[in-house]
């Protein structure tokens, strides 16, 4: 609440300047802002001044203030007699800012305690003094990573929310591609159709793991700040707009329609940056609504450039119906079961799981121990035999000499036929130990019962902030 | 499922560790191990299983025999089941200058057979050997179980004529199925 309100304040404080923006000279118009090296507290002046330029350079392209340059506020602190370093009270501050005829001022400090730096920043209006804006930032690990910190935090000192691409950034996922999807236009279908069709194309996209998806909450929320109605940005100009705001890479924006009992589908997939088409998706289908469906999450798919999954596959190649009725006959995956079909054979539990690796591991393990096993045996083989041979040249010597030699033969095959048999023995061990060993892994990972989705309870309370009230949710998941 | 059965049997079988059985009556180790002290007249083999009417042959040994130059030899058979056929010398007492003194008495009516077997000539005086001393051939006449053992005029001597002690007798179980 205390946010919205902190939000509402700068967007209305700001809001002339931004509308101003679109409508004469981009610069004109937008608050002034000039920023002061931050105060550097264990933290050597270079780096702070590193730091400060990178929060410069990020501030410009919120778009949402109009930058007062380094070299300006150098030459103002310079003719005072100031060295930006030196000026780290809020009165020098302010004195410097009306010197230099901006509105607002920004400043902060940047310290380190123990392994955590912190990061205060202040914007406050020169005129009054007021405050209208702090932001405090705590960050272990290495100095370098206080960029990004400076970049998100430029955004948010002007009240506003840093671009996902910032965002993945911090939390090092920057290597996937962040993908925000409008509503899909419906002609012919209700919008709450549209939105549901929407819906589970996201989930499929989702289910890609290849993209990171704009939440859906988040990209209402955009929407609604730029004044659209649910469903009424449909152009591709709006949609980039939209994405530019959301800092995404890509857009997609589609459409379904109905004619008669036929639907079509087409969807866009476009580089936010450029505009340019990145893939075009068209389908059309004759059939009941639930292959519609089916259609749509395969869809999710392929505008990535991805091969549907097989289960897909099947649900579109036998229709949603039967498809369902012959997943409800297939027998559950149980731990139990994962257990037996280890019991069976090494690993078969694991593969039946899906854990492959694992089941590989333990076939392997089995194979290396039984190998180990049969040279045992073997070596047991031929010390039995050897130790056959030489009592049968024993009992049938006269010379006393051969006697002793084929004795001492017969003494050395029977003690080698004992080891390569205790040898065979623990193995035998070892394998039984390992087999049973990989029957209890198999149901430790095995599928639990207590995985499935009803197991969770379907209901949630949620603040609306456009209604202002709390809502009760119910879901019940239909796949 | 026949490999599983087929691994399982290997693996039974591999449990089986014979006994170490040492039952040569000419090794001395053994003989020790029987309770028959060295130097001892033992028989080679020392067990045999044969049908009725059938021949066969057993050696008789003179067992680490100190300078051994002579011997008197007299053999006990169960005359009911056994009857003496032959008794060839052995080569203990061969040398390449003579052939030795070899005299045998056959006495199937008693169930005895005596042996007399020395050196010939003062160049072949003695001998610190383990060797045989006669080959004895039997025909089996009746079924069942008897034994071959020294009689107790046996004796073993020098080449002064001294006797010898014999520490240990061997003896042979006859099984005529």
């Amino acid at each position: 609440m205390l946010f919205l309100l902190r939000f509402s304040a700068i967007f209305l404080l700001l809001t002339p300047f931004l509308l101003g923006q679109f409508i004469t000279d981009p610069g004109a118009g937008k608050p002034t802002v000039a920023i002061l090296d931050f105060e550097g507290r264990n933290v050597s002046p270079q780096e702070v001044q590193t730091l400060s330029e990178r929060m410069r350079t990020e501030i410009g392209n919120t778009n949402a203030v109009r930058l007062i340059e380094r070299k300006a506020v150098d030459k103002i602190m310079e003719e005072q007699g100031f060295q930006q370093s030196g000026c780290t009270t809020d009165e020098c501050a302010s004195e410097v800012g009306e010197l230099l005829g901006v509105q607002y001022m920004i400043s902060g400090a940047i310290g380190l305690m123990g392994k955590t730096y912190t990061i205060d920043a202040k914007m406050f209006t020169v005129e009054t003094g007021e405050t209208i804006e702090t932001k405090s930032v705590s960050y272990e690990g290495d100095i370098s990573g206080l960029l990004i910190e400076m970049e998100i935090l430029a955004w948010e000192i002007v009240g506003l929310e840093a671009p996902t691409r910032l965002k993945l950034k911090r939390t090092g996922e920057d290597d996937k591609v962040t993908v925000a999807v409008m509503d899909f236009e419906g002609r012919g279908i209700s919008v709450l159709e549209a939105q549901t069709l929407t819906d589970r194309f996201n989930t499929s996209m989702s289910n890609t793991k290849k993209v990171l998806m704009v939440e859906r909450g988040t990209m209402s929320d955009v929407l609604y700040e730029q004044g659209f109605e649910t469903g009424s940005c449909t152009s591709d100009e709006c949609a980039a707009e939209v994405g530019a705001m959301l800092g995404v890479q890509f857009m997609v924006s589609g459409a379904v329609g109905k004619l008669g009992d036929t639907y079509t589908i087409d969807i866009k997939m476009f580089k936010v940056a450029t505009g340019a088409a990145e893939n075009m998706q068209s389908v059309t289908y004759q059939g009941k609504v639930d292959g519609l469906i089916t259609e749509i999450e395969i869809l999710g798919w392929t505008i990535l450039g991805l091969n549907a999954p097989k289960k897909l596959l099947e649900k579109k190649r036998l229709g949603t119906s039967a498809f369902l009725a012959q997943e409800a006959k297939q027998a559950p995956k149980t731990q139990v079961g994962a257990m037996m079909r280890s019991l069976f054979i090494p690993g078969l539990g694991q593969f039946y799981s899906e854990k492959k690796l694992w089941g590989y591991g333990w076939l392997a393990a089995e194979a290396v121990i039984g190998g180990l096993i049969y040279l045992s045996y073997s070596n047991y083989n031929t010390a039995f035999n050897d130790y056959n041979s030489y009592q049968n040249q024993y009992v049938n010597e006269t010379d006393p000499v051969l006697i002793a030699k084929f004795r001492d033969n017969s003494e050395s095959s029977h003690i080698d036929m004992e080891n390569a048999n205790s040898s065979m023995e623990i193995m035998v061990a070892v394998f039984g130990t390992v087999w049973i060993a990989n029957a209890v892994h198999a149901y430790m990972v095995g599928p639990k019962q207590n995985e499935t989705a009803f197991n969770d309870v379907p209901v949630r309370l949620a603040y609306d902030q456009h209604t202002n009230q709390v809502q009760f949710a119910l879901s019940i998941p239909l796949d | 499922m026949k490999k599983i059965v087929y691994i399982t049997l290997l693996l039974l079988m591999a449990c089986e560790i014979p006994t170490e059985s040492y039952e040569n009556p000419l090794d001395v180790e053994a003989a020790g191990d029987n309770g028959i002290e060295t130097p001892a007249l033992v028989f080679f083999p020392d067990e045999i299983t044969v049908t009725s009417g059938a021949t066969f042959t057993v050696f008789v040994y003179g067992l680490m025999f100190d300078n051994l130059a002579g011997s008197s030899i007299q053999v006990e058979f169960d005359k009911n089941r056994v009857q003496v056929s032959s008794v060839i010398k052995g080569d203990i007492f061969v040398d390449s200058q003579n052939e030795p003194i070899f005299f045998t008495e056959l006495n199937n009516e008693n169930g005895l057979i005596n042996i007399t077997t020395s050196f010939l000539g003062s160049d072949s005086t003695a001998i610190d050997v383990t060797g045989s001393i006669a080959q004895l051939t039997f025909t089996t006449v009746a079924t069942g179980a008897s034994t071959l053992t020294f009689g107790s005029q046996c004796e073993m001597v020098n080449p002064d004529d001294e006797a010898l002690e014999i520490k240990g007798f061997g003896e042979v179980s006859i099984t005529t199925n």
